[in-house]
């Protein structure tokens, strides 16, 4: 028995040459120059959502891939206008509580079904039913929602309790990408495997942990006003195909393995920009930025105090220098710079200054110290648990840099942070479960300001799924943010969500970091006409083709 | 080189006896220079995991946001991570959990092959097909597969590392074990031990032992290198310790991310665990040696 020191590592290097080298699509074929037929494309991702339903639970791998099989009532534009898509015109009431939605004719579910008023009252009432678990569809409508009716065969009529003006922003996600009522009532889990939409793609196969086949919608001709070209897509299949490593991930792009993938390790930017044949489409999200999210149900968070103390020990804008290479900027402010009425008076709110952490925490009565030097009160250490999803297609090593980093500087003022990495499972239950954290590193994309009472409201606190983080909420931020929903004037709403993001940030409820940016990678002498739509930063698959031999 | 060192002791033409003298002169020169290499290795190693402060001064969890991804210079000779943090100092105090995982690991698969091996070798045919049975289930997974199969279940933690790739190891040792007591068990100088009227308590650790542990104590030397390589490999697929504590596996993956732009941050403590477990190679074959010809005698 012979020690072999070089061996294991070597497996472990050659499992990731494996899987960075298991593509399939030939994109040459013998079709002539300059057609947009056909092709097999394939397409890399880090993130496999849970359900291919978006309207269960509400994460960003599902938006993504919900986009390419199913069609939305509307569709939102680059400069924030909302046009056409499966609702080819809509009226809305004066008090802003009526929506009656004009739907196109003669359009089909990939099952047969015909896309009517009935089908998309059918979809507002699968979404709020507690049995689809629904997280963020539900998030989004429950505090305005009251009922959809079928006014005719093709017209809709969503009844609000209050207004909210951003209605038709949100209903632009693919997060309400309207499904087959036939397909839904399968059932949740037979609706996860395969949901049927309008949509220019449709499910073909999910293989778990591996890929998601899309076949062509061959009679699809319900494409948004904004798309490239209306009609079928132009690739025949699409192979999603999920490569949580991000080594393995871009060697795959470099190797002509996959034609896109999403998204570029930011680590791997430099390589992309020096290679001719990669192009990459920078996505910044609007939304609440990626931010660590303090536990007000925690004893020691429970004291605004040394919230702001944990912030100002915090140097961010260092921490997200050096995690993500200068390649992502840093944020803040409770929204990201790219959204409707951000305040930009809030970007930088508590600059690092550990003098004044430590005055903080001595004020707050942490004043003992422990053998290891933590700060202590009544006889107990400043500790704070942060849990994270272990997996690295979760948690990128960007991240896990982030939280050492944090670590390592709350240290310096004697904050003792717990990292806790945690499966997926666990990670599930920690969100409902105020007592198995203190902290979590979380997002919230979102194409509007509204986005804020989401995370930090009463009503959402009462919702109880856990996206109120905090786990807090202040009155005077309700009552601003419900009026910003009421009214349509743009003036009055840049000045309420204002001071929305002003009580956001005296009330220190999260440290925000970086706002979430996303970056799709494609072989630019493989595959052209990907592009990237604003609500949600979902890839559009349907106006994408090969480039053929010669082109 | 066994043949080479022996050689000239063998009748030789006199024409080609001379170099070959002198070609074995080398040879043992080069073998203790070997020798010397690697015991200073194993020993500042040693050292490292006792006293890592006296090699490094910095903190190998002390982050300077200002100097991440610094080359190798002066100031950091082995550069700098992605939190400014010291490679030098993450390596040397990384040899305090590897070494730990290392000789944890050896020592959980001892005991658990000297108790496997003793059933085996002394228990009777019952206990002893038993045991066969175990080893050889134990031997049909890969040893790397068996830990990975006990972190699933139990988590990742040093304590989990240790035994897992303790367990992984214990097949093997526990075989030998076997074999040599099932060897010097019938062998005469056990006979003439119980003529003596010696009793069992006193013939199994007088004499069995000794003489069946001989060999076991250069496969042990042996086999902490390799412990420590499957500890690696182990923190490396993000199974052992969790950052940031300072691991050489871990620091393997967390400088793979990086590898393009900082390659220092993976070669350093890539090449440590090669020369490393390569010098306690190196001493394991000398022990070897050393018990060979001391057996001979």
């Amino acid at each position: 028995m012979r020690p072999r020191p070089a061996l294991s590592a070597a497996a472990a290097l050659l499992a990731l040459t494996v899987l960075a080298g298991c593509g399939t699509a030939d994109p040459s074929a013998s079709l002539p120059t300059g057609t947009k037929e056909g092709g097999d494309l394939v397409y890399a991702t880090d993130r496999e959502p849970t359900c291919l339903d978006p309207h269960n639970s509400g994460d960003m791998p599902q938006t993504y891939i919900a986009r390419q099989y199913l069609d939305s009532l509307v569709s939102m534009k680059a400069d924030g206008t909302v046009v056409p898509w499966l609702a080819q015109s809509w009226d809305v009431s004066k008090d802003g509580k009526t929506y009656d939605f004009h739907l196109k004719k003669g359009v089909e579910f990939t099952d047969g079904e015909p896309l009517d008023a009935d089908a998309v009252v059918a979809n507002f009432e699968q979404i709020m039913d507690p049995d689809t678990q629904s997280s963020t569809d539900l998030l989004y409508l429950s505090p305005y929602f009251e009922k959809a009716t079928a006014v005719s065969e093709h017209t809709v009529r969503v009844t609000l309790k209050r207004p909210y003006s951003p209605l038709l922003t949100v209903l632009s996600q693919a997060f309400f990408g309207i499904e087959s009522p036939r397909a839904m009532a399968r059932g949740l889990e037979a609706n996860c495997a395969a949901p049927v939409g309008t949509g220019p793609f449709k499910v073909a196969e999910w293989k778990r942990n591996q890929e998601v086949v899309l076949e062509r919608n061959d009679d699809y001709d319900s494409a948004p006003a904004d798309a490239k070209h209306q009609g079928p897509a132009y690739l025949e299949k699409v192979t999603w195909r999920f490569l949580k490593d991000n080594t393995a991930r871009f060697g795959a792009l470099q190797s002509g393995k996959a034609q896109a993938i999403f998204n570029l390790p930011p680590e791997s930017v430099p390589a992309a920009t020096a290679d001719s044949r990669i192009d990459t489409d920078d996505f910044v999200h609007s939304g609440v930025p990626f931010a660590l999210d303090f536990n007000t149900d925690s004893p020691q968070l429970s004291d605004v105090r040394v919230r702001r103390a944990i912030v100002h020990a915090a140097d961010a804008p260092g921490i997200v220098e050096s995690a993500y290479a200068g390649v992502f900027p840093y944020e803040g402010n409770a929204l990201s710079s790219g959204t409707p009425d951000y305040d930009e008076s809030y970007h930088e709110p508590f600059p690092y200054d550990p003098d004044k952490a430590a005055k903080l925490l001595d004020e707050a009565g942490w004043t003992g110290r422990d053998e290891d030097g933590y700060r202590t009160k009544d006889g107990k250490t400043l500790t704070l648990r942060l849990p994270y999803n272990s997996d690295p297609g979760e948690t990128p090593p960007a991240d896990l840099t982030i939280f050492q980093n944090f670590q390592a500087m709350e240290k310096r003022v004697g904050i003792k942070v717990e990292l806790q990495p945690k499966d997926a499972a666990s990670m599930t239950a920690i969100k409902t479960d105020p007592t198995a954290y203190d902290l979590q590193g979380r997002y919230w994309n979102s194409p509007t300001p509204g986005v804020m009472y989401i995370k930090f409201s009463k009503e959402t606190l009462d919702i109880d799924n856990g996206q109120n983080v905090a786990r807090d909420y202040d009155d005077e931020l309700d009552k601003t943010l419900v009026e910003a929903a009421g009214t349509t004037d743009p003036e009055k709403q840049q000045q309420l969500y204002s001071t929305a993001q002003g009580i956001l940030t005296s009330q220190a409820w999260h440290l925000p970091l970086y706002p979430v940016q996303t970056r799709l990678a494609t072989r630019s002498d493989q595959v052209k006409d990907i592009w990237i739509e604003p609500s949600e930063g979902e890839p559009v698959l349907h106006d994408a083709y090969l480039i053929r031999d010669g082109a | 080189m066994t043949a080479l060192a022996t050689a000239p002791e063998t009748a030789a033409p006199a024409a080609g006896s001379r170099s070959r003298a002198r070609r074995a002169r080398r040879a043992t020169a080069l073998r203790s220079a070997s020798f010397w290499l690697a015991a200073v290795v194993v020993v500042l190693v040693l050292l490292a995991a006792v006293a890592p402060g006296l090699l490094a001064p910095q903190d190998p969890l002390e982050i300077s946001l200002g100097e991440s991804f610094d080359a190798p210079s002066a100031a950091h000779v082995f550069g700098t991570d992605q939190s400014g943090r010291d490679v030098f100092s993450r390596v040397v105090h990384g040899a305090g959990q590897s070494l730990a995982i290392g000789l944890g690991a050896t020592a959980i698969g001892l005991v658990g092959a000297i108790v496997l091996g003793l059933l085996g070798g002394l228990g009777g045919r019952l206990a002893d097909a038993s045991v066969t049975r175990v080893i050889e289930v134990l031997y049909a997974f890969p040893g790397i597969l068996l830990a990975l199969i006990l972190i699933a279940v139990y988590g990742s933690s040093a304590l989990t590392q240790m035994v897992a790739v303790g367990v992984a190891t214990m097949p093997g040792y526990a075989r030998m074990v076997r074999g040599q007591v099932l060897a010097v068990k019938g062998s005469l100088y056990v006979e003439s031990a119980r003529a003596l009227g010696h009793s069992p308590a006193r013939i199994l650790t007088r004499t069995i032992l000794p003489n069946a542990f001989r060999p076991l104590t250069v496969l042990v030397t042996l086999g902490v290198g390799q412990a420590i390589v499957w500890a690696a490999a182990l923190g490396f697929l993000g199974m052992g310790v969790q950052p940031p504590t300072a691991e050489w596996g871990a620091m393997l993956n967390a400088g793979r991310t990086y590898i393009q732009q900082a390659w220092w941050m993976d070669f350093f403590p890539g090449i440590t665990i090669v020369v490393f477990t390569l010098s306690l190679t190196v001493l394991g074959r000398h022990l070897q040696r050393a018990a060979d010809s001391g057996a001979s005698r």
